[in-house]
Formats: structure tokens, C-alpha cells, sequence
């Protein structure tokens, strides 16, 4: 939990508002909502534990998702960018869930809206007191324990912050993680922030291993086998439930396919409904064994996502046909003789600079959405899309292309377009750039035109430059 | 307390070997630290006295 309050800084909260409150708020909202309503009428559960259950469904897999989303880049494109903000405002939701199960849990005798205006209220006591006080304490002991330049020193006074922050929230009447989060938070402001984080970095990766552990310790493998078809067709129920719902939230402002990512990529149930179900059962608000059944569920889901996550890509442009995609390369239709240049990153962009000193013409073809706008930014025609799909190489209308340049670093991509290339077109200058010696005898057994080897270009240029050497007057 | 120390060691043994070969076939490792605690569970019989913290 601190680790996740260290990420969001309030600064960060406010660039991205729309994501994080519009969107987010909308989608645990409605799917609390409507699975509220299902659990309540369909499955005749008590309004506590329909309420528990609605609350934690609505939550999607942080740790699953964001470590995707990140390792792979994805966090750049549109659908990273709403899926991380949905994300971020369902980390915040945690907060409120389960300070709310630990009043449904002491009073449980009063109504829902007392309780909820109770919580309320000493949210805001405690968030005040931490951030007013607790954050010129925190700076303070900080900044001391820094200059000291023992490491052990910094190390423990985080650890102190973190427990004491955990302390006072739990004699407030809250949890725990409450207090580690709000900790993480009001170091996040700090100038601390990066300091802390790359300290604790290791810890964390393994703590997380840790709670993925205990999730593994609850998994009872009797019952699940007993009651796999139901898990399964609940799950895919929830599945589907959330994707129809983001998808909604998110169509108003995006187009097609990125709010169908988004849909897809949070259709899970995340860790934290996990924690909440845990709580809430320890808590006597949740019958055992129901909690026990809805554990399965989340696991279930979980151990689903790292699979599903990498697909997501593959069902869109199943479902939508990339006719997106092809649609926005129609006005390549009446080119001829020009040069296509796969990729744009640092090569790529000397590449195209080079071409427009020669005045020739040429489209730029990316699969990274960072890219395309930085190209789209700098006045260059360039299109998003993969150039190992025959489809994309159709639309570049590479038949009447004069060449291909590719200069991607990406072994495995480079070897998938230049097959593709050439199996569109036999006949085509293929000119593809390669680093390394291992990679040369990688693309061999294909008919390339030229491969260029980086190092021995270097080599060559560097000796070229000893000869022609030009000291400079003094 | 002694048995303990001896199920986080070998539940650390469990889960590095699960991952290293996990990582070879590009499987995330949230699965391999889940399967982990099942093992555990299962092997040295914890059913019955689990109880979870956090």
C-alpha cells in the first residue's frame, strides 16, 4: 500500500483528472452498482455482503495490469493511459472500501448511511491531521536522516514514518494499509520521493511475491474442483460485465478499439477485492464459506489475467477487423516511388531527416503510439500500425514502394517484417539495419536487399574520418 | 517457530525454481508465487490452522 501511495503524488492526480476521477468513478460506480443489484434481488445475499461483494468486484488487478501495461509499453498508448487511470482511482477506492467494512463491521446494528457519514467524517479528521502535521514532521525527520548520509539511518526513518502512519490510522478505527498509504502519499510530495523509491524497490517486488503467496495459501483445491463450472461461468459473468460497462464509460470520449483495450485489459478482479473479502470474513460481515467461494473467483481471475493480458491486442483486432487502421492509410492510394521507413525511433529519425535533404518522398510506418505522434509532431507523414501484417504492407501499397527501410532494434520484429515484405512483394530494395553479428546471420536465409551492420559502419566511418583528418587551426 | 523458518525457506526454494522455469516459457511470475502457496499449504498440511494477516 505505501508503495502504491508513493506513485500518486497529488501533482500527478491533477494532470491526469479525467481519467483518474471521471472515468474511474464512473466505472466502479455503475459495476458497483449493477452488481449490486444482481446480488442483492438474484442471489438473495443480505445488503451488507451485497454491498461488500458489488464494492470489491469493481475493482480491477493493479499489480497484473500496471506491470504489463509498463514492461511492454502499452502505458503510452491511449488505452494504457485510461486503463492506468482507472486503475489509480480504484487504488484510492480501496481506502474508503475498507474503512467502510471496519464501520459496517463495530456498528453494525445502525443504517448504511450513518455509517458511510461516520467514515466520512473521520476520513477527513485523519487526512488533515497527516497531511497538516504529519507531512513538517515527515520533511523534517527526512531531511535530517539524509544529510546524516547513513544509509541505515534513511532506510529506518522510513520504516518509522511507515509504522507510525499505520498506528495512528489503526487507533483511528481504520487499517493498517490505510495509514502505510496515506505515508506513501505524503512522501510522494516530498523531494525525498525518488530516494524512497529506489530503496524500497527491491522490498517491494518481494513483498508483492509474498502476498501472492498467502493468495496461493488460500486457494482450497477440493472446492474448486467441486465448483469449477460455477467459478468459471461466474467469472466470465463479471468478465463480461466489466468490459460492457468500461467500454461504455470509456466510448464517450475515445473511439472503437481503445476503449474495448481498456474494457478488456481491467475485466478482471483485482488483488484488492481479494484483501477486501478477507476483512470483510474476518470482520463477520461476510460468511465464510461464501468468502471462501468469492476468494476462488478472484484467484481464478488472476491466475487468468498474465495469460488473457497479452491477447487483448489479437481479440480487438479480431473483433474490429483493423478496418481502423486501414481506413486512416487510404489516402496512400496514389503514391508511387517512395520510401517506406519502418520505425521511428533514433535511427528512424535520422533516416527520414536524410531523406527530406534529398527531397524524397516517404512515409513513416511505427507500431509504437509514442512514436507516431513524435513523428506526426515533427510534420512527417507517418501511420500507426504493425508492418508484419500483409495488411498494413497492402495499404503502404509497398508494390509500387522504391524501397524499404527498416530500422527497428527489435530482432524478432525486423526478421517478422521482412518476411512479410517480401512475401508481398519479391522484387523490392529491402534495406534493413542490424547491430550485432548474431543478427546478420539471423536475417541471412532471407533475400535482402542490403543489411547494413551499425558497428561496421562505425568502423568504417571512424577510419574514414583518421584519413580525411582536419586539425583545426590554433 | 522453528517450523516457521523452515516453510519461508522452502517456500523460497518453491517459488525461485517455479519462476526460473516460468520465465523460460514467458509466463508471469504472479502465478509462480500463487502456485507457491498452494504447495505450501498442501505439503506441509496448514489447512486447518491458517490464518490470514495483513
Amino acid at each position: 500500500m505505501f508503495t502504491i501511495g508513493l506513485e500518486i503524488s497529488l501533482a500527478k492526480m491533477g494532470s491526469m483528472k479525467k481519467e483518474i476521477f471521471g472515468n474511474g468513478f464512473l466505472q466502479v460506480a455503475l459495476t458497483a452498482a449493477v452488481i449490486y443489484i444482481v446480488s442483492f434481488y438474484l442471489f438473495d445475499l443480505t445488503m451488507k455482503s451485497s454491498l461488500i461483494i458489488a464494492l470489491a468486484f469493481s475493482l480491477s488487478s493493479t499489480a497484473v495490469v500496471l506491470s504489463y501495461l509498463k514492461s511492454s509499453k502499452e502505458i503510452y498508448r491511449p488505452y494504457g493511459q485510461r486503463s492506468t487511470g482507472i486503475l489509480i482511482f480504484q487504488d484510492i477506492a480501496v481506502i474508503p472500501i475498507l474503512i467502510l467494512i471496519s464501520f459496517l463491521a463495530s456498528e453494525g446494528h445502525q443504517s448504511v448511511w450513518v455509517i458511510l457519514g461516520d467514515t466520512l467524517l473521520s476520513a477527513v479528521i485523519i487526512l488533515g491531521l497527516l497531511f497538516i502535521l504529519g507531512k513538517r514532521l515527515m520533511t523534517w525527520l527526512l531531511h535530517f536522516s539524509a544529510s546524516s548520509e547513513v544509509e541505515e539511518l534513511f532506510m529506518g526513518s522510513v520504516l518509522f514514518i511507515v509504522l507510525c502512519t499505520s498506528l495512528l490510522a489503526y487507533y483511528m478505527g481504520f487499517t493498517y494499509s490505510l495509514g502505510a498509504f496515506i505515508a506513501g502519499m505524503i512522501i510522494a510530495e516530498t523531494k525525498y520521493h525518488h530516494k524512497v523509491e529506489s530503496d524500497i524497490a527491491p522490498f517491494k517486488d518481494i513483498l508483492l511475491g509474498t502476498f501472492f503467496v498467502v493468495v496461493g495459501m488460500k486457494i482450497d483445491v477440493l472446492l474448486f474442483m467441486n465448483n469449477i463450472g460455477l467459478i468459471i461461468a461466474l467469472f466470465l459473468a463479471v468478465l463480461l460485465l466489466k468490459t460492457a460497462i468500461i467500454y461504455g464509460v470509456i466510448r464517450f470520449s475515445d473511439k472503437h478499439t481503445t476503449s474495448l483495450k481498456t474494457g478488456l485489459a481491467l475485466s478482471q478482479v483485482g488483488e484488492f477485492s481479494f484483501v477486501i473479502f478477507a476483512v470483510a470474513s474476518s470482520n463477520g460481515i461476510l460468511d465464510e464459506d461464501l468468502a471462501q467461494f468469492l476468494v476462488l473467483i478472484v484467484i481464478f481471475s488472476m491466475i487468468i489475467t498474465p495469460f488473457f493480458i497479452t491477447k487483448i491486442k489479437v481479440i480487438v483486432d479480431f473483433f474490429s477487423k483493423e478496418s481502423s487502421v486501414v481506413e486512416e492509410l487510404q489516402n496512400l492510394a496514389n503514391k508511387e516511388n517512395h520510401v517506406v521507413v519502418c520505425g521511428y525511433s533514433v535511427v528512424g529519425k535520422f533516416v527520414t531527416r536524410y531523406l527530406d535533404e534529398l527531397g524524397a518522398p516517404y512515409v513513416v510506418i511505427d507500431n509504437s503510439y509514442k512514436h507516431v505522434k513524435e513523428a506526426l509532431k515533427d510534420g512527417k507523414e507517418a501511420y500507426l500500425g504493425d508492418a508484419s501484417k500483409l495488411s498494413i504492407l497492402n495499404a503502404m501499397h509497398i508494390e509500387k514502394a522504391a524501397s524499404v527501410i527498416v530500422t527497428l532494434d527489435n530482432i524478432e520484429k525486423k526478421r517478422l517484417i521482412c518476411e512479410a515484405v517480401l512475401e508481398h512483394t519479391k522484387n523490392i530494395n529491402l534495406i534493413v539495419k542490424v547491430v550485432s553479428l548474431e543478427e546478420k546471420t539471423q536475417l541471412e536465409d532471407l533475400d535482402i536487399t542490403t543489411i547494413v551492420d551499425g558497428k561496421v559502419e562505425v568502423a568504417r566511418v571512424l577510419v574514414e574520418r583518421m584519413l580525411t583528418c582536419q586539425l583545426k587551426e590554433k | 517457530m522453528e517450523n516457521a523458518f523452515l516453510y519461508i525457506i522452502v517456500a523460497l526454494g518453491i517459488s525461485i525454481i517455479i519462476n526460473i522455469f516460468l520465465k523460460r516459457i514467458g509466463v508471469s511470475q504472479i502465478i509462480g508465487y500463487i502456485l507457491t502457496g498452494t504447495i505450501i499449504v498442501y505439503a506441509f498440511d496448514l489447512r486447518a490452522n491458517l490464518v490470514l494477516s495483513f
